[in-house]
């Protein structure tokens, strides 16, 4: 019989979310890979095996022991690709996926009876389509990069007639002996007395909503992507900033909301990817955190001045990002302070990936994130193309045309800013009152 | 109908050059350099500071200097003001009155003519028309053209192709070019690559070099400009997330080498991060 094995931070941190809300569907994440041709769902059910097999992160349950505490049961049964067959290839494909994976979104998964994945083969006459939906306990936005390159690996081996590839991932209990090593705990501990610093000299920390309304429905996504004229300029500012486009982007975002408080503290929600040591990054599970990055900016700061103390304090966060953000929140609470530690937040995902799968060309369309009780902003970064944002709001908080306002300001802003580098914070912030207010 | 309102964007690099169909050299002998249309007015339209004109200008200025060194005569194009409308032709349909105002008129004070160079009056897109720019090099015996200036997709590309069509072989220097925009730069350099003239980079005309993004060396000075790190420091054989190089930078690199056909992802670089590892999977996917 396997042992069970205790849960890492972060998992443990999915664990009770799921746990406590009563709401487990929030948590579910989705994917959609489009193949451009026919794929072998023989050969994607056998690589399927061989890598849920490799890693104990995936092939397992998390069950409850005697006295409630949540743990990790190894557990081999690979899920099974059910298959589909579609009577002609769908116009749009990512909505026609969103509305398949819909009911599949909306049901928890079983914590501790089921793995936390399920993937459906849907077959078109000219296309396939791999669906798959998984819990964000299981997997986060790097993890389940890692898990897609190993199913691709194994699949163009099998195609080849080649033995499968060796997949060394790293167990659960070795990323629990890494995470309760000396070194890390003391990293650990550092950050928090940072972050808690950090966070008292924050003055107040505000988002496009002030509304505290609860998520009580799935959150609604808005994707726009930039022209490609704006594009290129944002990438040119960002040599003339020294910095690259995701500083640009961040700084547009601070810009929008400098325009609607009109003070220039700005609190952003950085997600992290939090791996840093060869095992984190070799484990296909859940480790991402989301972290409050202070910004102080002034009347008259300018693009460069902006971007580059973006780019300052993302390094000095990256050194804390083993520190929980739950964690966080509790020693506020615990100190009488605000919860409210983190205004939009921001996901910046440079995974984009297109494996061709035996010389079948593919495009990823991500379905579901995850759940936000406010507004986050998944950016895209598409190594020369243009980004794609997806603003994925709680529709408590954010009607359609509040969220369209929020990109209209945000895409303005960096247009603006882009455009004219040497423009003041209070200039950019002016333009877009006289438009968007 | 003026020209608009023209933002910046990154000069295109080395590996992002077509492919030339002609294997032409240059030879300072037979070569004249054309600065063309730099002046006040058609500058004016990218607004002041703008960092696209600034590195244009720069590499302008390196170019001309080159060419001084080598005795290749230098030439640049100027529209008069105040033009007929029989002057100016079809030009009026096209973009308007053009240039008006006398302060708008000359070269700008960055790349201003000296006693040594030739100011041709432009009357239409292509510098030889109405215009015995022709003559003029033949009678230096010149008949390679480097060509340099804005705007890429109009006079720039028609002069290469005017010049093509008398036998004179046009060089567009790719980075010394500016545009409306980076599709119309890339569509110029296309078309002028594919056919009618030789599109070359500042580095190759000047010898210097490029960073070599896929070599040990190239990539580690490339990287050290990106982490906290002295030279002597760095081992090449610790994690490059270690050094505190970030996701995003890593996708800028990844799109450096797509640029030179080399496929790489973040997930399969960050499983091995370190520099020496990745020097050794760039020479396997270069080897694919």
């Amino acid at each position: 019989m396997q042992t069970s094995l205790p849960l890492t931070d972060s998992q443990h941190a999915m664990w009770l979310l799921d746990t406590i809300s009563g709401r487990g569907e929030l948590f579910n994440v989705a994917e959609c890979i489009e193949f451009k041709g026919k794929v072998s769902a023989s050969w994607l059910q056998q690589s399927l095996q061989h890598v849920w097999q490799a890693s104990d992160t995936l092939a397992c349950r998390f069950v409850r022991s005697d006295d409630y505490t949540p743990q990790l049961l190894p557990n081999d049964t690979v899920p099974e690709i059910i298959s589909h067959t579609l009577e002609s290839d769908p116009d749009d494909v990512l909505t026609f996926a969103q509305n398949f994976a819909q009911s599949y979104l909306a049901t928890p998964f079983k914590l501790s009876q089921e793995p936390l994945m399920k993937l459906f083969l849907l077959r078109a006459p000219v296309q396939d389509y791999l669906l798959i939906v998984a819990h964000h306990l299981l997997l986060d936005g790097y993890g389940f990069g890692l898990f897609s390159q190993s199913l691709n690996r194994c699949y163009n081996a099998l195609s080849k007639g080649k033995p499968l590839p060796q997949l060394r991932f790293t167990q659960q209990q070795q990323l629990l002996d890494l995470h309760h090593s000396d070194a890390f705990l003391a990293q650990q501990n550092a950050a928090k007395e940072t972050l808690n610093q950090w966070l008292d000299e924050v003055p107040e920390i505000n988002s496009y909503s002030t509304s505290k309304a609860d998520v009580a429905a799935p959150n609604k996504r808005l994707t726009t992507r930039f022209k490609q004229s704006v594009w290129h300029t944002i990438q040119s500012a960002a040599q003339v900033t020294q910095t690259t486009s995701s500083e640009i982007l961040l700084a547009a975002i601070a810009a929008s909301l400098v325009a609607q408080y009109q003070h220039y503290h700005v609190t952003l929600g950085l997600v992290m990817m939090n791996r840093q040591a060869l095992p984190e990054l070799n484990c296909p599970c859940v480790q991402s955190n989301v972290l409050p990055l202070p910004l102080v900016f002034s009347d008259t700061t300018n693009l460069s001045d902006a971007a580059t103390h973006i780019n300052h304090q993302i390094k000095a966060l990256k050194k804390l990002q083993n520190y929980r953000v739950e964690s966080l929140k509790r020693d506020r609470q615990k100190q009488g302070k605000s919860l409210n530690i983190i205004g939009p937040t921001i996901n910046l995902l440079p995974f984009a990936n297109a494996p061709k799968y035996a010389g079948i060309e593919t495009v990823s369309h991500i379905l579901s994130a995850g759940t936000t009780d406010d507004i986050m902003l998944q950016i895209h970064l598409l190594a020369d193309k243009p980004a794609t944002v997806d603003f994925d709001c709680n529709i408590a908080r954010y009607d359609d045309a509040h969220t369209q306002h929020i990109q209209a300001r945000i895409f303005a802003a960096a247009e603006i800013w882009a455009s004219q580098p040497k423009l003041t914070l209070s200039k950019v912030a002016e333009l877009l009152r006289q438009t968007y207010s | 109908m003026s020209i608009p309102k023209l933002n910046h964007y990154p000069l295109p690099r080395d590996a992002e050059l077509p492919e030339n169909r002609v294997d032409w050299a240059l030879d300072p002998a037979r070569a004249a350099l054309l600065i063309h249309d730099v002046q006040h007015y058609f500058v004016g339209f990218y607004g002041e500071d703008n960092p696209l004109i600034e590195t244009m200008i720069q590499n302008i200025q390196a170019l001309k200097a080159y060419c001084y060194e080598h005795d290749i005569p230098v030439y640049y194009t100027a529209q008069p003001i105040k033009q007929g409308k029989h002057e100016r032709g079809l030009l009026s349909d096209m973009w308007g009155p053009g240039l008006q105002d006398p302060a708008q008129q000359p070269i700008v004070d960055a790349l201003v003519p000296t006693e040594k160079d030739v100011v041709l009056t432009k009357w239409r897109y292509s510098a030889f028309q109405k215009c015995d720019f022709e003559q003029q090099l033949q009678a230096q015996q010149r008949d390679q053209l480097l060509i340099v200036g804005i705007y890429g997709h109009i006079g720039v590309m028609t002069t290469a192709v005017d010049a093509f069509m008398r036998d004179i072989e046009p060089f567009l220097v790719a980075d010394a070019i500016a545009d409306f925009s980076k599709e119309e730069h890339m569509m110029a350099l296309n078309f002028v690559a594919k056919r009618c003239g030789k599109v070359v980079a500042m580095s190759e005309i000047l010898g210097t070099q490029t960073q070599d993004l896929t070599s040990l060396e190239g990539l580690k000075s490339h990287i050290l400009t990106l982490i906290d790190c002295e030279e002597d420091e760095f081992d090449e054989h610790e994690s490059l997330i270690d050094y505190g190089l970030d996701s995003v930078q890593v996708m800028n690199l990844i799109a450096l080498w797509q640029q030179q056909g080399i496929e790489t992802n973040f997930i399969e670089l960050a499983q091995i991060p370190t520099l020496a590892a990745w020097v050794e999977l760039l020479e396997e996917r270069k080897e694919d």
